[in-house]
């Protein structure tokens, strides 16, 4: 299903507040705030990208340009809503980065196991996390070329 | 009686029985012999007086001649020796009495002989009438013929007798012998089945016992019956028997001591398992914490680094200079508390999963990190000398986490030092090949050497050394799981020296040996 991309977009996937506030401020930083949903689960990932649940009635038809995504969250985990998005035709090449607290070699390998383009450790330093997340904003939104589908 | 004895009883019976038996062979012998002898003399009288009836007849018919008259005397005085030669031969009053008659009949024959003679003789002076003469000669020759018969009749009596005393003697030593035989036989008999009745009986006890030892009945006595031999074997056998019983009863003791001793290993071994299994479930969860730690722990501390940063930031203006002051102690604590958390992540990573086989670089490993270490303080001016070349078998990231809390320190120490210089190199000491990281800085009394790796012990103040305690701890546990060693040597402001093994891998000069040898087995 071609479609063209009128605005391009992120999906925060992040179950922790205080982290998505340091996110958002972040990206607000380099002007990316207002391009960006977020969501607190992984159910909830899935239902916001499908369009099933409470997003049935999401406006618009595309899906969005990245996908950030935490590995540990309740109810549907991380590393389930990537192999769901693999397995589905329609998400299939969905550009998506794993932005995660863990540092585990066993995460960092099952992540690109299952089809994940980007792996970022969430830096400890403020200063550096706040760097990496505008970073990671501008290079996925504006310099990165996505899958035309 | 013992066996023994009874034997040589029946053995000394049975000699002194043919001893006797040969002498009533010898005895039977001599007198068959002498019996014989008088038989032969016998026949020798009859034969003689034969010859002289012979002589006696030449004598009257051919003349009357001298020669035929004297040798008729020589065989009468023949005749007269042999009888006597005869008498101790014949031992019996009645042969005795017919030896006499017959000697006294051989003198009346030379009385009558000689009364023929003289008949001749008259005859031939012509005192008596020729028909005189004949009739008293043949009356004279009848009495002659007659004495003759009587002694011949005589001889045969002897012979008779000597062969009845033959007769006799024979049965008699076959009596005798035939009593013998059969006193010997029933004498064997008799000691024979004593003998076995005793043997018999002896060994039943024996067999009796033995059993009685083989179904475990030590207490079992074989009776001393009868002394002797048997007695002695039972004598022995039941203190055998009393020691197998003793040894017996200690085997069980120890037996029943070896099974309580079994069964003590059992229940440590349970208890071993039960720990050990605890252990496990305790080392899991102890992953686990490790692993929340690393997520959990962290988010807090961002958040709370990361919105102090945000507010002195945003609103840092509006804040007077105090209160920057401390939000700035928030963000340094808060950047401590992550290093404590990384430490601590790192160390218990330290000890668990597998651990790999690599073949590492030390010293390119060691110039990796002396260049991140001269980025990040490029204002500092140190020697390094790293020895080249040097390569160790073991878990690469382990490894290099040693390192880089050894080379670390080495440039955090000599700080404050000047002309600060760090070496890595490697030493043969008795025999095991150490790698070393020495540095000329601030050191440490080597009456603390004990408390250098154990995990938050620290030898400086914050204010002197920043620090969270953890690095020679996390180091240590890596170069025991690699089988190593890992030991300082230091003074105070004189310098530190951390040695380490890593004995699972190889050492510098094997690998060149390796190198050698691997060129050798593959030419070409």
């Amino acid at each position: 299903m071609p479609t063209t991309r009128k605005e391009k977009s992120i999906l925060l996937v992040e179950d922790n507040g205080q982290d998505e506030k340091l996110i958002l401020r972040a990206l607000r930083k380099v002007n990316l705030a207002n391009q960006v949903d977020v969501v607190r689960d992984g159910q909830q990932a899935l239902d916001y990208l499908f369009r099933e649940g409470e997003f049935a009635d999401r406006p618009g038809d595309d899906f969005p340009t990245v996908l950030l995504l935490d590995l540990n969250l309740p109810r549907v985990s991380g590393l389930e809503v990537l192999r769901r998005l693999r397995d589905d035709p329609r998400t299939r090449l969905q550009p998506v980065v794993i932005l995660t607290s863990s540092d585990e070699e066993r995460d960092l390998v099952a992540s690109y196991q299952d089809g994940a383009n980007s792996f970022v450790r969430k830096p400890l330093d403020f200063s550096e996390f706040a760097e990496t997340v505008a970073r990671l904003g501008i290079y996925w939104l504006a310099v990165n070329q996505a899958p035309m589908e | 009686m013992k066996i023994r004895t009874r034997l040589k009883i029946m053995t000394t019976a049975s000699c002194a029985l043919i001893l006797v038996m040969a002498l009533l062979l010898y005895w039977s012998r001599e007198r068959i012999a002498t019996a014989t002898k008088a038989s032969d003399m016998a026949s020798e009288i009859v034969f003689s007086s034969f010859e002289r009836a012979l002589l006696r007849g030449d004598y009257l018919r051919n003349g009357y001649q001298q020669r035929s008259r004297d040798q008729w005397f020589a065989k009468q005085a023949e005749v007269s020796h042999l009888i006597r030669k005869a008498f101790p031969v014949f031992q019996t009053d009645d042969s005795r009495k017919i030896l006499s008659d017959m000697l006294k009949d051989n003198e009346e024959c030379a009385v009558i002989f000689r009364q023929v003679v003289a008949n001749r003789e008259s005859l031939v002076k012509a005192e008596r009438s020729a028909a005189e003469a004949s009739a008293i000669e043949n009356r004279l020759v009848r009495a002659l013929l007659l004495k003759t018969s009587n002694a011949i009749s005589n001889t045969r009596r002897l012979q008779v007798e000597s062969r009845r005393l033959i007769a006799s003697t024979e049965q008699t030593a076959l009596l005798i012998s035939l009593f013998k035989i059969a006193f010997l036989a029933l004498f064997v008999l008799m000691i024979g089945c004593s003998i076995g009745r005793l043997i018999g009986k002896g060994i039943a006890n024996l067999q009796q016992g033995a059993a009685a030892i083989s179904r475990g009945d030590f207490r079992h006595a074989i009776p001393l019956e009868g002394g002797g031999e048997f007695a002695e074997v039972a004598e022995a056998f039941n203190t055998m028997t009393g020691k197998l019983a003793a040894s017996h009863a200690s085997l069980e003791l120890e037996i029943e001591a070896g099974r309580r001793t079994a069964d003590q290993i059992a229940g440590l071994n349970r208890e071993l398992t039960q720990t050990v299994s605890q252990l496990q479930g305790a080392n899991q969860e102890l992953e686990a914490f490790a692993y929340s730690v690393s997520h959990d722990l962290r988010a807090p501390l961002r958040a709370m680094g990361g919105f102090s940063r945000a507010l002195l930031e945003d609103f840092g203006d509006r804040l007077e200079a105090e209160a920057r002051d401390y939000l700035n102690e928030i963000i340094t604590g808060a950047g401590h508390m992550a290093q404590l958390i990384d430490g601590l992540l790192t160390l218990s990573r330290s000890t668990h999963g597998e651990l790999r086989r690599d073949r590492v670089d030390l010293s390119g490993l060691s110039q990796r990190i002396r260049r991140e270490l001269e980025r990040l303080e490029p204002e500092r001016r140190v020697q390094w000398l790293i020895e080249p070349g040097l390569s160790a078998q073991g878990d690469e990231r382990m490894i290099e986490i040693v390192l880089r809390n050894l080379l670390g320190n080495a440039w955090k120490y000599t700080g404050n030092t000047q002309g600060a210089a760090i070496r890595v190199y490697s030493e043969t000491e008795e025999g095991e090949l150490l790698f070393r990281v020495a540095d000329n800085g601030a050191g440490f009394n080597m009456a603390h050497a004990a408390k250098l790796f154990q995990p938050f012990q620290r030898l400086h103040r914050q204010d002197e050394f920043t620090g969270i305690g953890i690095g020679l701890a996390t180091a240590q546990r890596i170069v025991h799981r690699h089988g190593g060693v890992i030991k300082a040597t230091g003074a105070p402001r004189a310098g530190a020296t951390f040695s380490f093994s890593l004995p699972c891998g190889e050492h510098k000069g094997a690998t060149h040996a390796n190198d050698e040898k691997g060129e050798v087995d593959t030419p070409g």
